[in-house]
This record gives structure tokens, C-alpha cells and sequence, in this order.
């Protein structure tokens, strides 16, 4: 009865970064024909020119293929995207909720890493049929046999059929299109059911509005029906619906077993949550699909226009940026340093840095970014609760009983002989070690609990940088814990700059102190004074470092009649005489307020 | 009768770039071997760059000629850098050419060239002199090759020596050297011996000055780092003192705050920039006073390309834009300025240009002035109407300067 189920293969790749996802799932569009080499940008799905650049997929594209299989039968695939980074744990998981089945892409010259793993578990949580498939094996380095039994040993998977490709040279594309007709089942639903259909993606269209990406378990849908999203309760008039072939085409309805897209003149990408379950609002569904969240926040940082840009300007393009972003928020604040801004949030690092860099690049703005900064739990001697996101905002200190910190679990995968170094590194930010597991000879997986605080600041590049680039990390929230937790503050010239303020644990604020005064003396020009650079807990000086003053006496030759130059200089020294005797603005470049984060190989 | 205008060439490159040159200049691609250590931040430059820039600094010279010849007679021409030896000398003569063709240039006019040793050659000298250069500064910097070779420069002791005598051999009767003291870790012995040497040699100009640390450069970044000391104020003192003795001892007359020269062979275009004269500066990023108004050229090389070809209207409409010093700011330059010569402000004349008397003007700063002159550091001489720096307080020009601005 449902033979129209029976041709339609739901499914997603799943991989880790690199290893070479976005390439295969081109060969699989030239394949099926639905893209024409011709208009093929390389690398199709990622449509956005950062995430080619930095050749990770942010925002999940889906597509709708034909593919007709060597037993003579037309088959519909719907490709579903995932993101491919720790920061999206959530949306990768209600991708792979949208399938049946999932390609998992292993690197022949890599094998498993820690991020396959997670997406790995992540399939089989929403029991996908898992397809394993060795890339890249047109490379001298490519190992098939080694790698397959390691997926054997480590995931527990049947391996030694999994296709062999190499998607770069279009090389056994074919056996892996057949192996998903046969592997992946069909989708089961039922069509004259209850409407029930998973919302895995939503992006923001200037001319219509949110366009929802969902998967129809039960049901079908049409334009005009009233729907309703069971989890955030609210009601929308649909106004179309159709497929992605990738190019939209518009459908008379979706039905079970189908993924496709749904306009209803929603106006926010927020109000059109991922994982959120559509139902029609004459004849409901009694239960949600399951795996709904709400969208969290993990780190926060201060975005503020920097000198000459103006905040209405930086203030539209986080709107913008929102409407697109569920996971992004943000609110205004104020900043003695900085002036006006806001406080924005994010899922993690990477996240931020995207969102910095869009606002840079696609607005064209000048921002400074503070120093991230995660959740504290502030719990007063009344025994009141408080969330802080931003340091300047820690209340009085004799009000605090004390303080909580984010924890996280973080799996670390590595090659055996950096085994020491990552532990040193995991240790050195207060990690506790859960266990370690030997995943193949010569790999190793080490599972810590460890505060967010020292996994924001600069703990993914310490470890790419300790493993050259072989060790990969994924970690997930567990709970809020009580730290000794201190905030520390920067001065420049005695003065108090509260965008450089950070809360950090009592064992570590000596060793930070001393790192971010030697960053900012290396980052702060030379003034006509000397410019101390002081770290403080409250009153006492845990650190300091001196810029240097220019010379006051010099013999100077003056070239080429540059009066003005002479001339600025002489005034500069002027006001120097006068800051001498009173405060003083330090002039302090924007880098300033990124380098104090960054990892340094030397510390 | 017409007034007298002096004008600046800028010739903006270089075979290298120096420890301690924050200027703007490029770096010649030619020269671009692995014996050359590039930095950071240097722009590299082929030849076509080279011969595209002349042709506007060409277009300039005739653009601007047809808007002041009428107005001026040129009576200095400096052609200054980066290193105007590093380029072809044809390039120098037809600049020479261009300019005698489009002002009304005066028949005594001065005409200096800024050369490096390591490029100066017999050939370049003689087309120079040939093309009306009467004046050649050298950037010696030291007579030491250590010190050559901290400071990033590209010749040696003899090589000077050499070159200075070749000048002299061919007839260039008004030669210059520039000298750089308190290098780093520098010994006050090392300072006397290079002092000793141009002496010896009979130039007739010298420029001493000490070491100022740029931003930019990598000098800037070794100093700020603490990998790289100078001398304090005390230590300075030293090397000052002893030029100025050694100088003056030998005959040098010490007319500007980092200048000596013989009797008659003071550096006529410079010191329109410390009279309150009027200059033109042609090329990339050179300055000028002239028609009251202030201005620097571009500095980004295609922007630099447009203001170059501004035709006469264009260039009237370009100046409108100019925005001009309050009287304030320039009384300020009027004084700081002049208080670089040993003769210090002229203050009959300060009243003539600004139509005030200076002690109306500062009649805050006049106990200041007295502080000073108490200290030894200047004298306000009621009776010459002149107000001047001593030796002593050259050496703290900086802070008495920035009194005015």
C-alpha cells in the first residue's frame, strides 16, 4: 500500500572535519544528475563562502536525488546534511532523527576519529542503519584493511564490505548509491495518520520568511492547513511546501516517509526551533517526537563596535544574524572601556568565532570581541541563585557563598605517543580523568570531566597543536559544580579596563595573570610614559609587565619637511608631561582583546 | 616680485629596509636575493612599479608647474627617500629635466640628492652632476661595520670612504653625511671614532642625530621586547656633548639643533622648513607649505596615482579641501620650528606674520621660559628681540618644544 515508501532512502553523511564529507556528497549530486557539473561550485551543499574556506559545514543544506538503481528502479534519496563540529551536537542529532540510515565516512589514511565517534553514537541513539565507507583511498597512505578492521573493533560495525571511494576522484560513487538502496530501510510511516513531521533545519529568506526544513514521519501536509509546533505551542497557516532537487520545487503536499520544505510566513528562525514536532492544529498528534531542546547558550563574550563604527550598524547585523541563528542571542550592555555593546551568546567557541567573523566579512564591520566567558551559578549568602555571563557583573563579593562552574565531559581521541602531552594539557585545566580506552593499538581515547572555562579559552588549539593536528575532541554539558572561583582584573596605567576581567579558578589566576600581562605588553604601543600593566584579585597585584616609554630626550632629524608628523609628536609628549602627574587613556590596539586568548605554543 | 619656493622630491625606494627606518619607502624587487633579510611588513616592488611611479611623479611636477610658475621661483631642490641612488640616474636627470622645463628655477638654485654609499657610482655621480646637482648626502650612519651591519645597512666603512673621496675627486664641491649615535649598546669610543673620521675626510656638512626608535620598525619591536637597550638621558648627554665639541672644535658651526656645517654650507633647503618658508613636496607621501596651506600627499600608491594627475582645477578644487591650521597651531609650528636653529625665534618677525607680539600670545608660558632659562636651556634676549635654545637645551628641545603646540 505504501509503495511509494518503499523507493525513498532517507539518510546523512556523517564524518569527521576533513575527512572529506561536503566532496563526497558532490560526487553524489553529479552523480544522480540533480546538479549539473557545469553550474557545480565545488563542494555544493556548503553555500556559504566561509564554510568553504574553512571547510566545515555551519548550516545543514538538504537534497532530493533520483538515483536508478542497477535492479531497473527509480529511487528518491533525500541527502541530509549535518554540521560537522562539536558546537552542533544538537542540530547533527535531529539531522540524523530525519533518516533511516547514515554513510559513515572514514579517512583511509586517518581511521576513526573522536568526532566520528560521537556522531557515530549519535546514529545509533536514533538506531540508523549505519553504512561505513573508506574515502580517500586514491592516497599513497590509505590504509583500507587496517582502517576497516578498526571500525570493526572500535564502533562494532560490519566493515569489510563497505564501499571503497575516493570522492575527489569520483572513484566508487556507484557501490556506495547501491549499497544505500540495499542497507537503508525504507521509511515505515503511516500516511493516513496524525500529522507528525521533525523540523531539522530553518533558515531565514528575505522574500519568504522561515523557510523549515522537516522530515514527514506520519501524516502529509499542504498549503492552507492551519499547523501547529507542539513543543514551542504556537499556530501557522501554511503557505507552501515542496522539495529541494537542491533547488526548491514546489509540491501539491508532503506526505509520510518524505522530507521536503514548509513556508508559513513564520518570522523568526527561533520561533521555527529544530526538533520541534509540526502536527496540524484541527487533529493533533498526541506526543511529540522525542529529543526536543531548547537552544543553550554555553559561552558568552562582549561584541562591541570598534573605533568609528557605529553601534546602530553592529546592533542591525546581530539582528540579522539572529533571525538565521536560533542558537545566537544577544542583549545590550555597557562597557566602561568599551562603551556601548552587547553581551552575545553562543553554543561554543567556534560558533562565536563564526558569528565574529560573519559580522566582519559579510557586514563589514569593525568589532571587538571580549574575552568569552561561560555561565556562573552564583550562589549568594542568602542562598539566592544568579547567572552571571558577563565577569564585571560578579556581584559583591561578601554577598557570594560561592560560586558554581560549568563541567563537561570531553572525549579526546589521539595517536598513542601524544598520550603524556594531552594529559599534562588536561591536567594543567583541571581535568579529572574518567577513564582511558585503547580504540586500536595505536589510537587512544581519553574521556575527563573538565570545567567549560578551560575548554573556551584556547584548549582545542593547545591540543591540535600538541598532537600536530591528529587529535580531536567533542565534549557535551553535565553539570553546574562550587569552585574556588576568583575574578581577576586588568590595569593599564592603574586604571581599570573591565572589558579585560575574567573569572577564573583560584589555582590558575597567578599563571593567567602573568600570561595576559606579557600578551598585552606585547600588543600595547609605546607611550610617551610608561604604561604598568597590572593583573589583580581585588586589591592585590598578582601580576605585572611594563611597556616601555619612549626616550624623552632625543636629537631628532626632521625629514622632508614633515612639520605635521614633528608636530603630533610634540603634542603627544605634551600630554605625556600632563599624564605623568595625572590618570591617563592608554591607547590599546583592538587585537589586544583577542590576543590575551590565543594559544601560545611558548607559554 | 615673486617669492621663493623650495622643492621636495620623494623617491621612495630602497634596496633594503633599515633596522631602524620607519619611512615610507619599498623595497626594490631586483634586489630581492636571499642575501637580503626582508621584514615583516616590507613592500616588495618590480621594476615596472619603479618606472610607473615616475611617470607620475612626472605628471605631478608638470601639473603642479603649471600652477605655481607663475607665482615662485624654485631655489632648492632636495631629492630625498628611501635612497634616490638605488634608482636608474636616468630617472633623476629627466626629473631634473621636467622641473627646469615647468618653473622658473633660480640660477644659484641648490640642488641636493640623498645617496647610500653601496649604490653611489662614478657613473651616477657624474650624470648627476651633469643634471645641475650640486649637493650630495650620504648615509653613512657609522664609520663602524659592526655597527653598519646592526643598523641593516648594506655598506661598509671603506665603501664610504670611498665613495666620499670619489665625490670630492669629481668635483662635488658641497658634500654632506648623515650620522646616527647612541645605537644600541653603542661605546662613546666608537661615536668619537666615526666623528673623527668624516672630520678627517673635510665634508662639509654633517647631520648628527641620535637614534629615535620608529613604531613600526624592527628596532621597535627588539626595544619594546627589552631585546634591545639604548642609552639613557645620562648617556646621551655623552655622545651629544661630544659631537658638538668635536665639531664645533673643528670648525663646524653648530647653526641647527641636529646640523653642522662649514662656513657658508649650511643645507639651504632644510632650513626652509625651520624660517617658516614655503616648500612643495612631489611623490608619494611627501608634505608642503605653500599658499598657507599644509598638506601631506597620499600614501597608498594608487591614491598617490590619482592626486599626481589633478590637472590645474582639479588640483584648485583639491586644495579648497585642504583644511587649514588654526593661527593658534601655527604660531605653535612658527616657534618650534625655529627654535631647531641656533638663532632661534625671530620674535619682530613673529609679530609681522601673526600681527601679534609673541608675549601677548604666551604670556602664560613666559614664567615657564624663565624656569628654563634659569636651568641653562634657553635665553630670551629682550634687546635682539630673539628667543633660542642652548647647547644645553637643544638637548631638551622635545620638552620645551611642546610647550607651544
Amino acid at each position: 500500500m505504501n509503495s511509494y515508501q518503499d523507493k525513498i532512502r532517507n539518510f546523512s553523511i556523517i564524518a569527521h572535519i576533513d575527512h572529506g564529507k561536503s566532496t563526497l556528497a558532490d560526487r553524489i549530486l553529479e552523480k544522480t544528475g540533480s546538479v549539473s557539473q557545469r553550474e557545480m561550485k565545488d563542494q555544493f551543499l556548503d553555500n556559504m563562502e566561509l564554510e568553504r574556506e574553512r571547510g566545515i559545514t555551519i548550516k545543514l543544506q538538504t537534497s532530493r536525488l533520483i538515483y536508478n538503481a542497477k535492479d531497473g528502479n527509480e529511487y528518491i534519496f533525500n541527502l541530509i546534511d549535518t554540521p560537522g563540529h562539536v558546537d552542533f551536537t544538537y542540530e547533527v542529532s535531529r539531522s540524523l532523527a530525519a533518516c533511516e540510515g547514515a554513510v559513515l565516512v572514514v579517512d583511509a589514511t586517518q581511521g576513526v576519529e573522536a568526532q566520528t565517534l560521537a556522531n557515530v553514537y549519535l546514529a545509533l541513539d536514533e538506531d540508523l542503519e549505519i553504512l561505513p565507507c573508506l574515502n580517500k583511498i586514491d592516497l599513497p597512505s590509505a590504509r583500507c584493511d587496517e582502517v576497516k578492521e578498526e571500525i570493526e573493533d572500535v564502533i562494532g560495525i560490519e566493515a569489510m564490505d563497505a564501499p571503497l571511494v575516493s570522492a575527489k576522484e569520483g572513484l566508487g560513487i556507484e557501490d556506495l548509491l547501491e549499497s544505500i538502496v540495499k542497507n537503508v530501510p525504507a521509511p515505515k510511516g503511516d500516511v493516513n495518520g496524525k500529522l507528525k513531521a521533525l523540523i531539522f533545519d530553518s533558515y531565514y529568506d528575505n522574500y519568504k520568511g522561515v523557510i523549515i526544513y522537516a522530515r514527514v514521519f506520519d501524516g502529509r501536509v499542504k498549503p492552507g492547513e492551519i499547523i501547529r509546533l507542539m513543543n514551542s505551542k504556537t499556530k501557522y497557516e501554511v503557505t507552501e511546501v515542496g522539495i529541494l532537487s537542491p533547488r526548491p520545487v514546489m509540491k501539491k503536499e508532503l506526505k509520510a516517509g518524505e522530507v521536503g520544505y514548509i513556508l508559513a510566513s513564520i518570522k523568526q528562525v527561533r520561533d521555527a526551533r529544530v526538533g520541534d514536532t509540526i502536527t496540524l492544529d484541527e487533529d493533533p498528534a498526541d506526543e511529540p517526537l522525542p529529543g526536543y531542546k531548547k537552544a543553550q547558550s554555553m559561552v558568552y563574550c562582549g561584541i562591541y563596535p570598534a573605533e568609528g563604527e557605529k553601534y546602530e550598524n553592529v546592533k542591525d547585523a546581530l539582528e540579522k544574524l539572529q533571525v538565521n541563528d536560533a542558537a545566537f542571542n544577544f542583549e545590550p550592555e555597557t562597557s566602561k572601556a568599551l562603551g556601548f555593546g552587547f553581551r552575545c551568546g553562543f553554543l561554543g567557541l567556534l560558533h562565536m568565532e563564526i558569528i565574529v567573523e560573519r559580522l566582519e566579512r559579510e557586514f563589514n564591520l569593525a568589532v571587538i570581541t571580549t574575552s568569552p566567558s561561560v555561565i556562573y551559578k552564583v550562589i549568594g549568602v542568602d542562598g539566592s541563585e544568579t547567572m552571571v555571563q558577563n565577569p564585571s557583573n560578579l556581584p559583591d563579593l561578601t554577598t557570594i557563598k560561592h560560586l558554581e562552574e560549568p563541567i563537561v565531559k570531553a572525549d579526546i581521541m589521539i595517536p598513542k605517543e601524544y598520550v603524556g602531552n594531552i594529559m599534562e594539557i588536561c591536567q594543567d585545566r583541571r581535568g579529572k580523568l574518567l577513564h582511558m580506552e585503547y580504540i586500536t593499538e595505536d589510537r587512544v581515547q581519553l574521556h575527563y570531566e573538565m570545567p567549560l572555562n578551560e575548554v573556551i579559552y584556547d584548549f582545542f588549539d593547545a591540543l591540535k597543536s600538541k598532537t600536530r593536528g591528529y587529535g580531536s575532541l567533542d565534549y557535551e554539558f553535565v553539570r553546574y559544580e562550587p569552585s574556588k572561583l576568583v575574578k581577576m582584573d586588568i590595569l593599564l596605567n592603574k586604571e581599570l579596563v573591565d572589558a579585560f576581567s575574567m573569572i577564573v579558578h583560584e589555582s590558575k589566576a597567578y599563571q593567567r595573570g602573568k600570561f595576559v600581562c606579557e600578551k598585552l605588553k606585547e600588543v600595547i604601543p609605546m607611550h610617551q610614559f610608561e604604561v604598568p600593566i597590572q593583573a589583580s584579585i581585588g586589591q592585590k597585584v598578582i601580576a605585572r609587565a611594563t611597556v616601555r616609554a619612549y626616550r624623552k630626550d632625543v636629537i631628532a632629524k626632521c625629514y622632508g619637511g614633515d612639520i605635521s608628523r614633528k608636530k603630533k609628536l610634540l603634542e603627544k609628549q605634551k600630554e605625556g608631561k600632563k599624564r605623568m602627574r595625572q590618570f591617563g587613556r592608554v591607547e590599546v590596539p583592538q587585537e589586544a582583546f583577542t590576543a590575551v586568548l590565543k594559544y601560545d605554543e611558548n607559554k | 616680485m615673486k617669492k621663493t619656493l623650495g622643492l621636495y622630491i620623494h623617491i621612495p625606494f630602497c634596496e633594503r629596509k633599515c633596522n631602524y627606518c620607519g619611512f615610507l619607502s619599498f623595497v626594490m624587487k631586483e634586489n630581492n636575493n636571499n642575501y637580503f633579510r626582508l621584514r615583516e611588513n616590507d613592500v616588495i616592488v618590480g621594476e615596472a612599479s619603479v618606472k610607473g611611479y615616475f611617470d607620475n611623479l612626472l605628471k605631478e611636477i608638470d601639473n603642479r608647474g603649471k600652477y605655481l610658475r607663475d607665482k615662485y621661483v624654485v631655489d632648492t631642490i632636495f631629492i630625498g627617500g628611501g635612497t634616490p641612488s638605488a634608482v636608474d640616474e636616468e630617472y633623476i636627470e629627466k626629473l631634473l629635466k621636467k622641473i627646469k622645463l615647468h618653473y622658473d628655477v633660480h640660477e644659484d638654485v641648490e640642488i641636493t640628492i640623498e645617496a647610500n654609499p653601496n649604490s653611489l657610482t662614478e657613473k651616477k655621480i657624474v650624470s648627476y652632476k651633469n643634471a645641475g646637482i650640486n649637493r650630495i648626502s650620504i648615509g653613512v650612519q657609522s664609520f663602524d661595520d659592526d655597527e653598519l651591519r646592526m643598523l641593516g645597512r648594506l655598506h661598509n666603512e671603506e665603501m664610504a670612504i670611498d665613495k666620499i673621496n670619489l665625490c670630492r675627486k669629481l668635483g662635488i664641491e658641497n658634500l654632506s653625511v648623515d650620522l646616527i649615535f647612541d645605537l644600541p649598546d653603542q661605546k662613546l669610543e666608537s661615536w668619537h671614532r666615526t666623528l673623527i673620521k668624516a672630520i678627517s675626510l673635510g665634508v662639509d656638512h654633517i647631520s648628527a642625530y641620535s637614534l629615535q626608535i620608529e613604531e613600526g620598525t624592527e628596532f621597535y619591536r627588539e626595544f619594546k621586547m627589552g631585546s634591545l637597550s639604548t642609552a639613557d638621558d645620562e648617556k646621551l648627554r655623552k655622545f651629544y656633548d661630544l659631537a658638538v665639541n668635536e665639531l664645533t672644535n673643528a670648525g663646524y658651526d653648530h647653526y641647527e639643533i641636529s646640523n653642522f656645517s662649514k662656513i657658508g654650507k649650511e643645507s639651504g633647503h632644510n632650513i626652509k622648513y625651520w624660517k617658516y618658508e614655503e616648500y612643495l613636496g612631489i611623490g608619494i607621501g611627501a608634505s608642503s607649505y605653500i599658499l598657507n596651506k599644509r598638506w601631506e600627499n597620499p600614501k597608498v600608491y594608487s591614491d598617490y596615482g590619482k592626486y599626481s594627475n589633478l590637472d590645474l582645477e582639479d588640483f584648485d578644487m583639491w586644495l579648497d579641501g585642504v583644511k587649514e591650521n588654526s593661527e593658534k597651531e601655527e604660531m605653535g609650528i612658527f616657534i618650534f620650528t625655529a627654535l631647531r636653529m641656533k638663532e632661534g625665534v625671530n620674535l619682530r618677525e613673529f609679530k609681522k606674520i601673526f600681527g601679534k607680539s609673541f608675549r601677548e600670545v604666551y604670556s602664560d608660558k613666559l614664567d615657564y621660559i624663565k624656569k628654563e632659562a634659569e636651568k641653562g636651556n634657553c635665553i630670551l634676549d629682550c634687546s635682539e628681540k630673539r628667543l633660542f635654545l642652548t647647547e644645553n637645551g637643544f638637548l631638551k628641545s622635545n620638552d620645551i618644544m611642546c610647550e607651544f603646540v
